[in-house]
């Protein structure tokens, strides 16, 4: 690796930035493998103020009048040399500067390996760098940076790892959303239950059965749905893709299905997956796909809705919850709307397997009217794109300022999930992410989040910690940002359900209403209480020392208002008890 | 009231009474649960996702009926003498007056002299015919509000908030709007008890008021750790988020408090000593751990249960049994509990829900969302019988919905007049914009 010093442009008689290579660290601090590059004693080093400190002189140069501003850093080979993943060739970290003869500086900078000294190609070492492995020293040296990038990093899916936070010190919101976004994948990191593409039995099949082997096929239903849950809340605390498992919460609570009326875990595990690869595509095509969804279909009844009393469940919930939005206050529709709409779709209906199948004979074939305009009778794409049809007309829906109903209701709903009740001007800013997302985004839901994301809301101040954390939150946000690994990833599900948020069981089809109605007299009791048991979890023996300083912008949006623990009190010896008080404190409820 | 204790019950009401009084005297001065000046007591019940009025209070006797439910009709019960297991879930009783001043359940084959009133009881209430008996229990025929909303959420906003969607949008429950005119302070004070699902209820949403729980005794434990913080109120932040979680804890740590105080009885003493059983149903233990609380002498005007699961829309008639067996038989155990503790006369029961389901069944056995329902007041100073008549079936509105009869706002009238709020201030609270005002039925 070379890296080279950037100096003052203004400044005389220094040599060219001086290419530097660096030689390979000792053994112990590569092993660390992630740290802080330290320039130690700068003026020392140029031997500024008669050579002092830990360089090795400086007898080529003219000392008195070099400026150093800052660092670039550049693969020796050329070779592209990565930050966390990403190039860091060229990028220019610069120099804070220097405070006196002998004074230290420290820089956000961090590599992997980190090298271990810097001096001239072919020269006299110039300076020294030393691996700086303490998240404590960070922290004291960069608290603003710290905070800004827990923040930026928590609102893109949960809370971050030291060393995920620390990879990103210098790097701007912007570039963080980016890359964000970048490894959104619909793929998991971790395979789905390998049961998840079994076929379910058909009646005529379960009659073959012996009763023990029926009996056998019932008794599938609990653990599986018990291991997609653990399944997917390890996923929110290992995925090294927390943005995608975010959404999908949000997806998964705005699209409801409960798994206590869908039975079969099979079922509800396929509909996880659609919307997984769904999130990031097109909101039309996902709302095509969710409307033949089969846990969808048994949820809000599709799969029983005939043509001659058409059932309006699920008609009723695609445009109050799901798409536009309830109607007086948000919708613009109209009662008769939804007996309407409930005739597109009909015959929406499930095979002997829970398989969707499009039985026309249940089907309202007769025109079909929905807003006003006709959906003529055997129309050219057929019967099975009459729900489709309508899902075009429910998105083209405007109100009287040529405004899409749909689209502001969707960022209305990611605005209350990521930022908590819109306030002040925030309503204007959603209508213009709305107009982009009905208009030249033509419903590309990744261009929407990169917008969304990048609303100036996210980087205030002021909105740190405003919004209350949900149930699930609580738990992901212990052990991903420490980097511990709970005993057993069902461990935490019940606990999830006492506090009224039982993974993919909502209560019904609203889902959890979230925001401030998650705390209550009932539950700012058991938050507190079912927390506070984490600190004796056993994992927490495992947490590396070197965090034992920083736990609390690992833990904590914003800083505690309980009393702090008494520095002379004798429990501060113990970090079960640090992290105790910190969990136990009212701001662990909210992010 | 009821008219036969046995002496067996009146010893057992009197060593109650013994209990009752060797509980720790409530510390007014600091009063979190009540901050009504009466000793009356109402107990809301939701009957979550909307119940099926027409076969909760059945008008057999209207031949639309029949037509209207092809798979769901309820027939007249055969009972004692069927041997059906399921005859609960397909029957009704005939509600009668026998003549003799006494309420009746008849059953067709023992069908009483006397005036019939043409109306049924769904069989899986038939635990509550006690109570029609002694005259405690009243229905409200009809009750529902004009342009109606058939959104489950919004619905039940509309219940809970006394708003409907003509008026201007209002966020804050009936109840708590009669107890804020009140002067009470509100803002501050705890009012009310909810089991089971805390948030939507009458007194605000996202509420601070009430205390919610599961058993008063959980309540107590898990809450010790936060004992401390009652002790004085927290300092407004500016965070939303945040002044929620502290206004929260400061309120249930004086609420916990007042459970200290008087939790009742404990759960074993209510069988062993009163020999009333409680269904072992999500309901029967909220209605059981509500007969402690009062037994006990919580000085609290306002509980809250309820019950999930009414949403039918397929295969009604099972799921629909079953939950109104849940129903009768834990109100009526309720019922027997409160008499036996000397409180069912100052105890008002009224149940709820966001709607009530359409005339025509659906194609699914099931039935959709509709408007108009009966419900019931339950109470030892009720006038029990029947309330307003019962909506037409064949002139309905453009979606073959029911027409109200009895706006939903006088039964919070009625219960604000038992409350002991002023009329003034149950007006004001009710009438909103809406320039309508709304008067207490004589239910009570």
């Amino acid at each position: 690796m070379t890296i080279e010093l950037i100096c003052d442009s203004t400044t005389a008689a220094a040599p060219e930035p001086a290419a530097l290579s660096s030689e390979a660290s000792p053994p112990n601090l590569a092993a660390a493998g992630l740290g802080l590059l330290s320039v130690a004693t700068l003026a020392g080093c140029f031997g500024l103020g008669g050579g002092g400190g830990g360089g090795g002189g400086s007898d080529n140069q003219d000392s008195t009048t070099i400026k150093i501003t800052g660092f670039s850093v550049r693969e020796a080979s050329n070779a592209p040399l990565t930050v966390d993943g990403h190039s860091a060739n060229d990028q220019v970290f610069p120099l804070p500067e220097a405070a006196g003869n002998g004074s230290e500086q420290r820089l956000p900078f961090v590599v992997r390996p980190v090298a271990g000294s810097l001096r001239a190609v072919g020269g006299p070492t110039l300076l020294t760098i030393a691996l700086n492995p303490d998240p404590a020293q960070v922290l004291a040296d960069f608290p603003t940076q710290v905070a800004t990038a827990r923040t930026t990093l928590a609102q893109l899916g949960f809370p971050p790892s030291w060393d995920e936070l620390a990879a990103q010190l210098q790097v701007a919101p912007a570039t963080i959303i980016a890359r964000a976004l970048a490894r959104m994948s619909a793929t998991p990191e971790e395979d789905y239950p390998s049961w998840i593409d079994g076929q379910l039995k058909s009646w005529n099949e379960l009659k073959l059965l012996t009763e023990d082997e029926r009996k056998a096929y019932q008794d599938r239903k609990y653990p599986r749905r018990q291991e997609l849950k653990a399944w997917w809340f390890k996923q929110m605390v290992q995925s090294s893709d927390p943005l995608t498992e975010r959404l999908l919460l949000f997806w998964h609570n705005l699209y409801t299905t409960s798994g206590n009326s869908v039975e079969d875990p099979e079922l509800m595990a396929r509909q996880h997956r659609l919307y997984r690869t769904h999130l990031t595509g097109n909101l039309r095509t996902f709302l095509y796909a969710m409307t033949r969804d089969p846990a969808m279909c048994q949820y809000l009844d599709s799969a029983r809705n005939n043509k001659d009393a058409p059932n309006e469940n699920f008609a009723r919930e695609l445009m109050e919850l799901f798409t536009l939005g309830e109607r007086n206050q948000y919708g613009g529709y109209a009662e008769s709307d939804v007996a309407d709409l409930a005739k597109f779709f009909t015959g929406y209906h499930l095979d002997g397997h829970q398989a969707f199948t499009f039985n026309v004979n249940q089907h309202v074939t007769a025109a079909k009217t929905l807003f006003g305009q006709v959906r003529e009778t055997a129309p050219v794409t057929g019967y099975t794109a009459d729900g489709d049809w309508a899902i075009d007309r429910i998105l083209n829906k405007v109100d009287g300022g040529n405004h899409s109903y749909a689209a502001r209701y969707l960022v209305t709903r990611l605005w209350r999930e990521f930022l908590g009740a819109p306030i002040g001007s925030d309503a204007t800013r959603i209508q213009e992410i709305a107009d982009l997302l009905s208009g030249s985004f033509a419903w590309d839901l990744k261009k929407l989040y990169a917008e969304f994301f990048a609303s100036a809301a996210f980087t205030e101040t002021a909105r740190r910690g405003t919004r209350v954390r949900a149930p699930v939150e609580l738990f992901v946000g212990f052990y991903r940002p420490l980097g511990l690994q709970p005993e057993k990833w069902d461990g935490q599900l019940w606990v999830c359900y006492v506090l009224d948020q039982d993974l993919l069981d909502p209560p019904n089809v609203f889902g959890w209403p979230g925001g401030l109605s998650w705390i209550n007299l009932k539950t700012v009791v058991d938050r507190r209480l079912f927390v506070s048991w984490l600190q004796w979890a056993d994992p927490v023996k495992n947490l590396p020392l070197r965090l034992h300083g920083v736990i609390q912008p690992l833990l904590l949006a914003i800083p505690p208002v309980d009393a702090p623990l008494l520095a002379s009190d004798w429990r501060n010896n113990y970090i079960h008890t640090r992290i105790g008080h910190l969990l136990t404190d009212p701001v662990y409820n909210v992010g | 009231m009821l008219d036969h204790l046995t002496r067996r019950h009146l010893l057992r009401a009197a060593s109650l009474a013994a209990f009752s009084a060797c509980l720790p005297p409530l510390l007014r001065s600091a009063d979190v649960l009540r901050t009504v000046s009466t000793s009356k007591i109402l107990i809301l019940l939701e009957l979550e996702g909307g119940n099926d009025g027409l076969n909760t209070i059945v008008p057999f006797s209207d031949p639309a009926y029949a037509l209207a439910r092809s798979t769901l009709e309820l027939t007249r019960s055969a009972a004692p003498t069927s041997s059906d297991e399921f005859e609960y879930t397909k029957t009704y009783i005939q509600l009668a007056n026998d003549g003799d001043g006494k309420y009746n359940f008849t059953d067709g084959a023992t069908g009483l002299a006397g005036s019939l009133t043409g109306l049924g009881i769904h069989k899986a209430l038939a635990a509550l015919g006690p109570a029609w008996q002694a005259k405690d229990l009243a229905v409200v025929q009809g009750v529902g509000y004009a342009n109606p909303n058939r959104s489950h959420f919004r619905g039940i906003d509309i219940w809970n908030n006394a708003a409907t969607d003509s008026q201007a949008f209002v966020s804050s429950g009936w109840l708590g709007r009669m107890f804020t005119s009140e002067g009470v302070d509100t803002v501050s004070k705890t009012n009310g008890m909810l089991f089971r699902r805390p948030n939507n209820n009458p007194l605000v949403k996202a509420d601070l008021r009430a205390v919610s729980l599961s058993t008063p005794e959980e309540f107590i434990k898990n809450s010790e750790e936060i004992a401390a913080f009652a002790a004085a109120a927290p300092v407004v932040t500016g965070n939303p988020a945040l002044d929620q979680v502290l206004t929260a804890r400061f309120q249930a740590a004086q609420a916990r408090d007042k459970l200290v105080a008087a939790t009742g009885p404990a759960e074993a003493a209510i069988e062993a000593n009163w020999g009333v059983t409680f269904p072992d149903t999500t309901l029967g233990k909220q209605a059981k751990h509500i007969a402690r609380c009062i037994a006990g002498g919580l000085s609290c005007p306002f509980y809250k249960m309820s019950l999930g699961g009414f949403d039918n829309h397929t295969d009604q008639k099972t799921k629909h049994a079953d939950l109104l067996g849940d129903v009768g038989k834990s109100l009526a155990a309720l019922r027997l509990a409160l008499t036996y503790a000397g409180k069912w006369n100052d105890v008002l029961v009224m149940t709820y829900a966001e709607f009530g389901r359409r005339v025509k069944q659906n194609d699914s056995s099931g039935t959709d969302h509709g408007t108009a329902a009966p419900h019931f007041f339950m109470g030892g100073s009720v006038n029990g019988g029947i309330y307003g008549s019962h909506p037409s079936l064949t002139t309905l509105d453009s979606s073959g919905d029911m027409l109200f009869g009895t706006d939903f706002r006088q039964l919070y009238a009625t219960c604000g007049a038992w409350l002991g709020v002023n009329p003034t201030n149950v007006n004001s609270a009710l009438t909103l914009d809406s320039g309508t005002t709304f008067a207490p039925l004589a239910v009570v």
